[in-house]
C-alpha cells in the first residue's frame, strides 16, 4: 500500500505530528515555553530605525528562482510582512523586490495589508512592490543592485531562495554603508551571507519568525514540536553511527523499509 | 468565501500531493498529484503576466514622463513585448529567437556570474579580521581549503589537497547537514501549519 521506503518517513510524520498537537494544546492551556533571542529578527527594527532616520528606504529581496512559491520564500515573505509592519510604524521609506511571479502578487498584498494594519493606508504605493528579472537570478542581480545604488537604501534584507547573486547584493549593500540582513536555509549561500551581512537568519531560524514575533500559542507550539524533532534525529544519528560501527545495520533497513 | 475556497484548495493540493508521495494507488499518484503539480506550473505561468503588468507599468510610466533613465525603461520594454511577441508568432525554436537567446542572455549570465569571484575577494577583504582566537581559525581553515583547490596549494605542500578534502568532507560536512537537518523540520513544520491552514502567508493579506 505504501511506497517503497516512505514507511519511515510516515511514522516520523505522525510522531511530529502528535508531538505539535501536544504542544499546542500545551501552549493553549498557558504553558509559557522560552525562545532564545534571534538578533536577525531584533535587527529588523534597528533597520528600519535607521532608515527613518536616514530618510532612506529599507529595501526587502525575496528571490524565488523557481515558477512557484517554495517554503523558504513563504518564510521569507513572513519576515518581509514584519518589516512592512515595523516599516509602517515608523513611517519609514520601503520598497519589497520580488523576483517571482507568486511572490510579486503576495508580497503587494502583505505589504498592502501591512500598512493597512498598522492604520497607515495612505502611506502605501503601489510601487513598493516590483517585480524585477523573473526566475533568472543573472537578471535578477544586477537589476536590483542598480535599484540599491538609485534609491541609496540604508537597510535590507535578503531572503527567499537565495541563489549566487546573494554576494553581489549584499556587497552592494555594504559599499552603501547599510544594515544588512540575510535570512535562508541554503547550506551553499550561508557562509555568503555570513560574511557578508550584519545579521543573519539560518536555517530554522527562518522558520522561527512567527512564533518569534507573535507568540501566539500555534506557532510556539509547532516550534516546540521542531525542538523535538531534532531531538530525536540526534538520538537516531547516534544509536545508527553506534550500530553501524559495530557491525549492525538493523537501523538503516528499517529507514529504508 | 474569500478566505474558506483558498485554505479548501490549499488542503486538498497539498493533502493531494503528499498522499502520491506515500500511496502506492494510481489514482493519487497519476491522476491527482501528477496533474496538480502540472496545474502549478500552468498557474504559475499566468502570474507571470501580472509581473509583466507591473514592469510595463512602471517603465510605461517612467518613459512617458521622460523620468529618470527613460531610455533604459524603452529598452526594457522593447526586449520585454518584442522576444514575446516573437516567440508568439513565430514560435521558440525560430531562429532568430534562439540566436538572440544565445547570443545575449546566455553570454550575459556567463559574465555576472563571472563577476562572483571578484565579490567573493570583496567580501573576504572585508569580512576576514584576525580578532579573535575563532575569527584566526576560521581565516586559517579558508587559506588552507582554498590552497588545497588549487594546483599551487598542492605544489607547494601535496599534503594540503587531502587536508582541504578532510576538512570538507568531515567537520564542514557535518556543520551543514545539521543545519540541513534543522532547516528541514522547519519545512515540515511550515508545510503541515500550511495544508492545515494555520500558516496563511502564502494568502498574502489573509496572512496577516
Amino acid at each position: 500500500m505504501l511506497n517503497k521506503g516512505t514507511t519511515a518517513i510516515l511514522v516520523f510524520f505522525v510522531i511530529y505530528g502528535l508531538i505539535a498537537w501536544v504542544g499546542v494544546r500545551r501552549m493553549r492551556q498557558g504553558r509559557h515555553v522560552p525562545i532564545r533571542r534571534l538578533p536577525g529578527l531584533d535587527a529588523v527594527d534597528e533597520a528600519v530605525g535607521r532608515a527613518t532616520e536616514l530618510g532612506r528606504p529599507f529595501m526587502a529581496v525575496v528571490s524565488q528562482p523557481t515558477p512557484y512559491m517554495n517554503d523558504e520564500v513563504i518564510a521569507g515573505i513572513e519576515v518581509v510582512r514584519y518589516a512592512a509592519r515595523t516599516a509602517a510604524k515608523y513611517e519609514a521609506s520601503f520598497v519589497a523586490i520580488a523576483s517571482g511571479a507568486d511572490s510579486f502578487a503576495v508580497l503587494q498584498d502583505s505589504v498592502r495589508a501591512a500598512f493597512s494594519g498598522e492604520g497607515k493606508p495612505d502611506l502605501y504605493r503601489e510601487d513598493m512592490v516590483r517585480f524585477i528579472g523573473g526566475y533568472s537570478m543573472v537578471v535578477y542581480g544586477p537589476a536590483v543592485i542598480a535599484l540599491m545604488e538609485e534609491l541609496k537604501i540604508a537597510a535590507d534584507l535578503l531572503t527567499g531562495y537565495l541563489g549566487f547573486q546573494t554576494l553581489m547584493l549584499a556587497e552592494a549593500g555594504a559599499s552603501l554603508g547599510a544594515i544588512q540582513i540575510g535570512a535562508t536555509k541554503q547550506t551553499a549561500q550561508l557562509p555568503f551571507i555570513a560574511a557578508s551581512c550584519d545579521y543573519t537568519l539560518m536555517g530554522e531560524e527562518l522558520y522561527a519568525t512567527a512564533a518569534y514575533i507573535s507568540r501566539d500559542p500555534v506557532s510556539v507550539g509547532f516550534l516546540v514540536a521542531q525542538e523535538f524533532g531534532k531531538c530525536l534525529c540526534c538520538i537516531v544519528v547516534v544509536v545508527g553511527v553506534l550500530l553501524s560501527t559495530f557491525g549492525g545495520a538493523e537501523l538503516i533497513k528499517l529507514l529504508e523499509r | 468565501m474569500r478566505k474558506e475556497v483558498p485554505l479548501i484548495v490549499t488542503f486538498i493540493a497539498g493533502a493531494g500531493i503528499m498522499a502520491g508521495f506515500f500511496l502506492q494507488a494510481p489514482l493519487v499518484k497519476v491522476s491527482l498529484s501528477a496533474n496538480l503539480l502540472n496545474w502549478a506550473v500552468i498557474i504559475s505561468a499566468f502570474a507571470l503576466a501580472l509581473g509583466a503588468g507591473n514592469l510595463t507599468r512602471l517603465h510605461g510610466l517612467n518613459l512617458s514622463r521622460r523620468g529618470k533613465n527613460w531610455a533604459l525603461s524603452g529598452l526594457l520594454l522593447l526586449g520585454l513585448w518584442g522576444f514575446f511577441l516573437l516567440g508568439l508568432v513565430k514560435g521558440p525554436t525560430y531562429s532568430s529567437y534562439t540566436y538572440i537567446f544565445n547570443a545575449v542572455l546566455v553570454p550575459g549570465s556567463a559574465t555576472v556570474m563571472a563577476l562572483n569571484g571578484f565579490y567573493i575577494i570583496s567580501a573576504c577583504y572585508r569580512t576576514f579580521r584576525m580578532r579573535s582566537w575563532q575569527a584566526t581559525l576560521m581565516v586559517l581553515t579558508a587559506v588552507v581549503v582554498a590552497l588545497g583547490r588549487v594546483g599551487i596549494g598542492q605544489a607547494m605542500w601535496p599534503a594540503l589537497g587531502p587536508i582541504s578534502d578532510w576538512i570538507n568532507r568531515y567537520p564542514n560536512a557535518s556543520a551543514m547537514r545539521g543545519i540541513v537537518i534543522g532547516a528541514a523540520l522547519g519545512t515540515v513544520s511550515l508545510g503541515i501549519r500550511v495544508i492545515l491552514g494555520i500558516e496563511r502567508g502564502h494568502l498574502g493579506a489573509e496572512g496577516g
